[in-house]
């Protein structure tokens, strides 16, 4: 199972956008801030990261920027939320190292065809989760 | 008789033909240097009649009256002098009011003595001084000396031989009326020409001053204007923000209800809870539509020029219209020419733009048929794409095409209440394609149908196309994916009940590892919907596999059999057999029973497909990225059994 860490400030985004993760196979934890999110990126090594740009004092584009600066969390791939649809938050959240960049509301098609291309080098994670399993 | 203005016009041309070009353009020099000029022509005009008279009245005029006459002729000499000579203008000025000085006391002193009638014209000598050379110290000094140094040997002549008398004082009076309104006509002239320069440069101060409130306050407004922009840019981004979040709560929690609807089977909530989620996605695009034309307006919007394959672009755009041309029965048909290669354009942009024409043209049809046609077409030397959507729906008639481009604008209210929408989509499509220097053209039968045609040209006039997908930062994918990021085609109608199995995907059929090569591999479909069958014939063609179509279960197993395909990919729900009585009977089947079986449906079936030896599977709606994944993941793997939890 995929093990997928959503940072999002706002309660109902985390609560919709993790039911309908886990909903779909997906282990979902949840960081609410920038801070906590660079912690928790570093101690329980998600597969992936969605990662709200509007955070609260430190704000997505930097949590990233931290998180693909440590070594020990460079590789995780960090999929930019937004609810701004400019360009240039786009380009930003690019800029900042995300891998790829959606904006909310979530269109759960596009955003998991979005995943599922980042997840790929998860295979051997995946065989190795299933055979524990 | 002459005008004055025409007057004035002669007097300005003779004052500029003596005026030295280096004083030209210095506004307070030129004005002095004017009256010096106009002085100077004026001035023996007026005086020499005095000469004249005196030449008649006096019995005895030699030596006296001719070197009065000179000296007042001198003047005529400072005006080619200031013209002609390097002498500079302040030592000249001095040297005429010398010369002045000179001539009046030399025509007081033959003529009257300190009681002359000529000694009045004294007044007009620092007048003239200061219009000649302004109120400066040094010319306030000079021009006392001079007054006071030849008013003082005046006096000494005086008091050294007393005055001579030429003519009698009582016999001057003529000459002495004459004199003062000569004088007075002299200095009534400087005058009026010293205000007309004052009044007409003033003029020009004030005229330069306006100017310059003007350019103030215009900056002040350009610099409020861009602020408010800026604002106008903020509030856009921040309401943005502001709607979206509630907006992504209801659309949100309305989904997860609706999926606890389905499976709890609790039908009547369904279509209400599918009524609140389409009227948040509605809502969501109102939003959108607003967001676009206002970054539009405010020139915020950003092109992304890339070459694009047009045959892939289709693929994407029939993926995400069919459902919504077909939902109002109607036909879709796609037609293309065999030319078309590539378009420089701004995939994101126009996928819109051709998705909002797909969208109007299913909305306003019924029972009938929609068309999108792709064409390559050149005119005048370039090469131009024609993008066609018609559709043989209730038609526009001809007062309201010319409307139709405009912000919020439908047909009419009754249009609107019939069938919704915001009335900005053709707008924001037709703004959309002229930025990427095309057009939408409507042609339009009320009850016939209608047919918009987006003009594109193919390649990009500025020609800096590579240089603009530089500037994009690429998305990077840890996989080396084929793809590019932005493919993934963005639905008009998220159906969220049609990818119920998108957990498959994550779980068995991820993205491709490398671009394989698929020259040999022979794959099998079989699907009864030909729409299926072809999309799928289209796509992996073109990733260099070999296709066989198969509509039907009997068939299937006698194709599978006899071609030994590497892959067959296998509808779950076939008409008289399904797909697992087929997986069954090639997997009994000796001659095939290694063949590798992709399931397809879009039901979940991830379990039972597992467990009845199939390979892998692929969830519908069918599209590109999950196909080709599937089959390179199951190329990867030994069995699906190895990861099925």
């Amino acid at each position: 199972m995929y093990l997928i860490l959503v940072i999002e400030d706002n309660p109902m985004n985390r609560d919709v956008l993790g039911r309908r993760l886990e909903r779909r196979g997906f282990d979902v934890r949840f960081a609410e801030d920038g801070p906590s999110g660079i912690f928790a990126a570093k101690t329980i090594k998600p597969d992936l990261i969605l990662m709200d740009i509007g955070l609260g004092e430190m704000d997505g584009c930097e949590a990233t920027r931290q998180i693909k600066a440590d070594p020990a969390t460079a590789a995780i791939p960090v999929i930019a939320l937004t609810a701004s649809a400019f360009e240039s938050d786009r380009t930003k959240a690019l800029a900042a190292g995300c891998d790829d960049f959606d904006t909310k509301p979530v269109d759960l098609a596009r955003l998991l065809g979005k995943m599922d291309q980042l997840l790929v080098p998860g295979i051997t994670t995946r065989m190795s989760r299933a055979a524990a399993l | 008789m002459l005008s004055i203005s025409k007057t004035q016009l002669m007097l300005e041309r003779l004052v500029d033909a003596f005026m030295p070009d280096r004083f030209r353009g210095d506004v307070l020099s030129e004005r002095r240097v004017r009256m010096f000029l106009i002085s100077h022509i004026f001035g023996p005009i007026i005086s020499h009649p005095i000469t004249i008279l005196l030449m008649f009245y006096d019995p005895n005029p030699w030596p006296h009256v001719p070197i009065l006459g000179a000296s007042i002729t001198l003047f005529w000499v400072f005006l080619l002098a200031v013209k002609f000579t390097p002498i500079k203008y302040e030592t000249l000025a001095l040297i005429s009011v010398q010369n002045l000085i000179f001539a009046i006391l030399w025509g007081s002193y033959h003529y009257g003595g300190g009681s002359s009638p000529f000694l009045m014209w004294l007044l007009i000598v620092p007048l003239l001084a200061f219009f000649y050379l302004g109120a400066t110290t040094f010319t306030r000094l000079a021009v006392i000396a001079e007054i006071g140094l030849s008013m003082l040997a005046f006096y000494v002549s005086y008091l050294f031989g007393g005055f001579p008398v030429h003519i009698p004082l009582e016999n001057l009076a003529t000459i002495g009326i004459l004199s003062a309104v000569l004088a007075s006509a002299y200095v009534f002239m400087m005058a009026i020409y010293y205000a007309n320069i004052i009044d007409s440069q003033s003029g020009l101060m004030q005229e330069i001053e306006r100017h310059r409130d003007t350019m103030a306050a215009l900056t002040i407004s350009k610099e409020e204007a861009e602020a408010a922009n800026g604002a106008k840019s903020e509030f856009l981004a921040k309401m943005s923000h502001e709607l979206r979040t509630p907006l992504n709560a209801v659309i949100g929690y309305s989904e997860i209800m609706l999926e606890d609807a389905e499976i709890d089977g609790r039908g009547e909530q369904i279509s209400d809870l599918q009524k609140i989620s389409a009227a948040g996605k509605h809502l969501l695009s109102m939003v959108n539509d607003i967001l676009d034309i206002s970054k539009i307006e405010a020139g915020k919007m950003e092109l992304y020029l890339e070459r694009m394959s047009l045959d892939r672009f289709i693929d994407e755009i029939e993926f995400t219209a069919r459902p919504m041309v077909v939902r109002n029965s109607n036909q879709f048909a796609i037609e293309r020419s065999a030319d078309l290669g590539f378009i420089d354009a701004d995939a994101t942009k126009l996928r819109q733009a051709v998705l909002n024409l797909l969208s109007n043209a299913a909305k306003f049809t019924h029972n009938g048929k929609v068309t999108l046609s792709f064409k390559r077409q050149l005119q005048d030397n370039s090469e131009f794409i024609i993008i066609k959507v018609a559709d043989t729906g209730v038609g526009i008639s001809h007062e309201n095409q010319k409307k139709l481009f405009s912000n919020f604008q439908q047909a009419n209210s009754a249009v609107a209440s019939q069938f919704g929408g915001t009335g900005l989509g053709l707008s924001l499509s037709q703004t959309l394609c002229q930025l990427m220097k095309g057009e939408i053209t409507v042609e339009s039968a009320p009850g016939v149908g209608s047919a918009f045609t987006i003009t594109l040209p193919a390649v990009n006039v500025g020609g800096n196309v590579m240089e603009r997908m530089s500037d994009r930062k690429p998305v990077v994918s840890k996989a080396p994916s084929i793809e590019m990021a932005d493919v993934t085609p963005t639905r008009l109608n998220t159906n969220e009940d049609e990818d119920m199995s998108d957990e498959e995907l994550a779980m068995i059929s991820p993205a491709p590892m490398a671009k394989p090569v698929n020259s040999k591999k022979t794959i099998v479909i079989i699907d009864d919907d030909h729409s299926i069958l072809e999309l799928a014939e289209r796509i992996l063609s073109k990733e260099g596999y070999k296709t066989v179509l198969i509509d039907n279960a009997q068939l299937g197993l006698q194709i599978v059999r006899s071609t030994k395909p590497d892959f067959v990919i296998l509808d779950i729900m076939l008409p008289g057999s399904d797909g697992w009585s087929l997986l069954n009977q090639i997997k009994r089947d000796g001659n095939c029973a290694d063949v590798k079986v992709l399931m397809l449906s879009v039901l979940d079936e991830r379990q039972r497909a597992a467990k009845d030896g199939a390979y892998g599977f692929i969830a519908k709606p069918l599209d590109r990225d999950r196909l080709i994944s599937a089959i390179e993941n199951a190329e990867r793997l030994e069995t699906i059994q190895q990861i099925a939890v």
